[in-house]
């Protein structure tokens, strides 16, 4: 009679899968607008919302939205974190992100917040404090991603 | 609703490890279903159908779990349902299986959760995958960031602390220590929870949850079949609800606080209408909440009504979701102390059945009558909420 091991076995394995993401027109206009250095929403023509980044529906009235708006390249800080602790993919740590709702946006849009000391021995900088206003900066070399921008304070808070 | 109530007969669960080497996964999903099957002195051959919830299944790495866990979980010539609404999953399989039952479609139905979190090496990577390529991923976008977002508002606006949060921390492994199915078993301190490791500010590694394997089932049927069996938990209001995707979405308004999540209050909302409850602070015994970071708990605390809008921290400040408290939240420990993510909310749904049912253990809650469970997934997106009662209608 024979019994099953007493040392299991684990057998290696990896998903390895590329994709081309559709990202459509609206999501194509807000990189070519990251290019120029300009941060598109969209507005919604009943409610009058205005979503960055931008969709081509309205959640809120359920209809198409068919209007592209610049919004602007500053904002205020609507929730915000440090990142501490790597993971793989990660960036090197410390990190901050943020949500930033941009000036005439009615929504927040994620991206990594830089030029901020990071150092968390005395708790969270001031410049990270919710509410603080912060500015959109470009990459001089855009590669139409949405890292081809971040926020930094607006005034240096070092 | 009308048609028949829906009842819980039984409840089956492993031990919550961070990897069971000795089985297979689906060998883990048969241990799961053979002792909810025995625990609720079912049959096989009774079950007229079964819901399976598992997700994500990045973390097992094999796409249709449900095809290759189909054997394990008896499945063959029955229907097969899969729910899947990320986290919240364990919460929706119930949800389905008594709507079916009250529906009349099904008599008896089993509910089958899965979640092997340690076949890869990095939880993290694998919850990035579940955000939007365009514009999210590339931010490394994660749960661990998500809910670190979610506490700097609780911060700013709802005086969330660190030594709130370190309150629920050691409240909860506490509670985990007379949970003999519970991942994490060991006695800490607030100061170890304040000096634990940094992950995200203002989130440090005793508030977040370990990554669990693990398998839960319950068997569910109508209250009439039930009456005729040793125990049985009764279904008294369920309610489930979802928000927008895009977390930025979520901040724009008065109406939407990403700090206090607004669908976990939809679902809630329904599930205390159909349970005819006008006051759950009072009316429940005990609350199995899907929280799995301790600022979670303290929003939900909001969400499902149990203190003001922006008051979550009194609970804590009262300890009065505290074993000893008049609203214990939790005696299982909860999903920081064990935490296999699409099981997760069916082992809240399960531990309230027990709860109701007085066969939760060294953990029950004395004469609690009245139990509610929830579920949330999708960094804040998806909730379900059910209560369970010891009695039927
Ligand atoms: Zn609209």
């Amino acid at each position: 009679m024979t019994h099953p091991t007493t040392v299991p076995a684990r057998l290696p394995g990896e998903w390895r899968i590329p994709y081309q993401y559709t990202i459509g027109t609206f999501a194509s206009a807000f990189f070519d607008a990251l290019r120029e250095q300009r941060i598109l929403g969209c507005r919604c023509g009943q409610c009058g919302r205005v979503a960055v980044p931008p969709k081509s529906f309205c959640e809120f009235c359920f209809i198409p939205v068919e209007e592209l708006v610049e919004v602007g390249k500053e904002g205020v800080i609507e929730a915000v974190t440090v990142v501490t602790a790597p993971f793989a993919g990660s960036p090197p740590v410390p990190y901050a992100v943020a949500y930033v709702r941009p000036d005439g946006a009615t929504s927040a849009i994620c991206n990594y917040l830089q030029g901020v000391d990071l150092d968390l021995e005395d708790g969270l900088n001031e410049a990270l404090r919710i509410e603080a206003r912060v500015k959109m900066v470009f990459r001089d070399d855009p590669e139409g991603r949405v890292t081809d921008f971040w926020f930094e304070p607006l005034s240096p808070a070092q | 609703m009308s048609g028949p109530q829906a009842a819980v007969l039984g409840f089956g669960q492993t031990r919550y490890k961070t990897s069971r080497l000795d089985v297979g996964t689906p060998e883990l999903v048969f241990e799961a279903v053979s002792r909810a099957l025995a625990d609720a002195d079912t049959e096989l051959s009774e079950i007229d159908a079964v819901v399976f919830a598992s997700a994500p299944e990045v973390f097992e790495g094999v796409y249709e779990p449900e095809r290759w866990c189909l054997d394990a979980f008896g499945g063959v010539g029955k229907p097969v349902i899969r729910v899947h609404t990320g986290g919240a999953t364990g919460g929706s399989g119930p949800l389905a299986a008594a709507r079916l039952i009250s529906a009349g479609v099904y008599e008896t139905v089993l509910v089958v959760g899965l979640q092997r979190t340690s076949e890869t090496a990095d939880a993290q990577a694998v919850f990035t995958t579940i955000f939007d390529p365009i514009y999210e991923q590339d931010v490394q976008l994660n749960v661990i960031t998500g809910i670190a977002l979610v506490a700097s508002r609780q911060m700013k606006y709802f005086g969330l602390t660190e030594d709130h949060m370190a309150w629920i921390s050691v409240k909860n492994f506490t509670n985990a220590l007379r949970n003999p199915y519970a991942h994490l078993q060991k006695t800490i301190t607030e100061k170890d929870v304040k000096e634990s490791r940094s992950l995200a500010h203002p989130l440090r590694l005793l508030h977040t949850c370990p990554r669990s394997d693990g398998s839960a089932a319950v068997v569910m049927t109508t209250a009439a079949k039930a009456k005729t069996k040793a125990h049985a938990a009764y279904v008294k209001g369920l309610g489930c609800a979802a928000d927008v995707y895009r977390i930025g979405d979520r901040l724009h308004d008065d109406e939407s606080d990403f700090a206090i999540p607004r669908a976990q209050a939809w679902a809630a909302t329904e599930a205390y209408r159909e349970a005819g409850i006008t006051n759950p602070r009072r009316e429940l015994d005990v609350v199995e909440v899907y929280a799995p970071f301790a600022n979670l708990e303290i929003a939900y605390y909001e969400s499902l009504q149990l203190a003001p809008h922006g008051r979550g921290i009194e609970l804590v400040e009262t300890g009065a979701t505290a074993m000893d408290g008049d609203i214990p939240v939790v005696p299982s420990g909860g999903c920081m102390t064990a935490n296999p993510i699409g099981a997760t909310g069916l082992v809240r749904f399960g531990e309230a059945a027990l709860q109701v049912m007085g066969r939760a253990g060294d953990h029950q809650v004395d004469g609690a009558r009245l139990a509610l469970a929830t579920a949330c997934g999708g960094i804040d997106q998806f909730y379900t909420a059910a209560v369970l009662a010891a009695e039927p209608d």
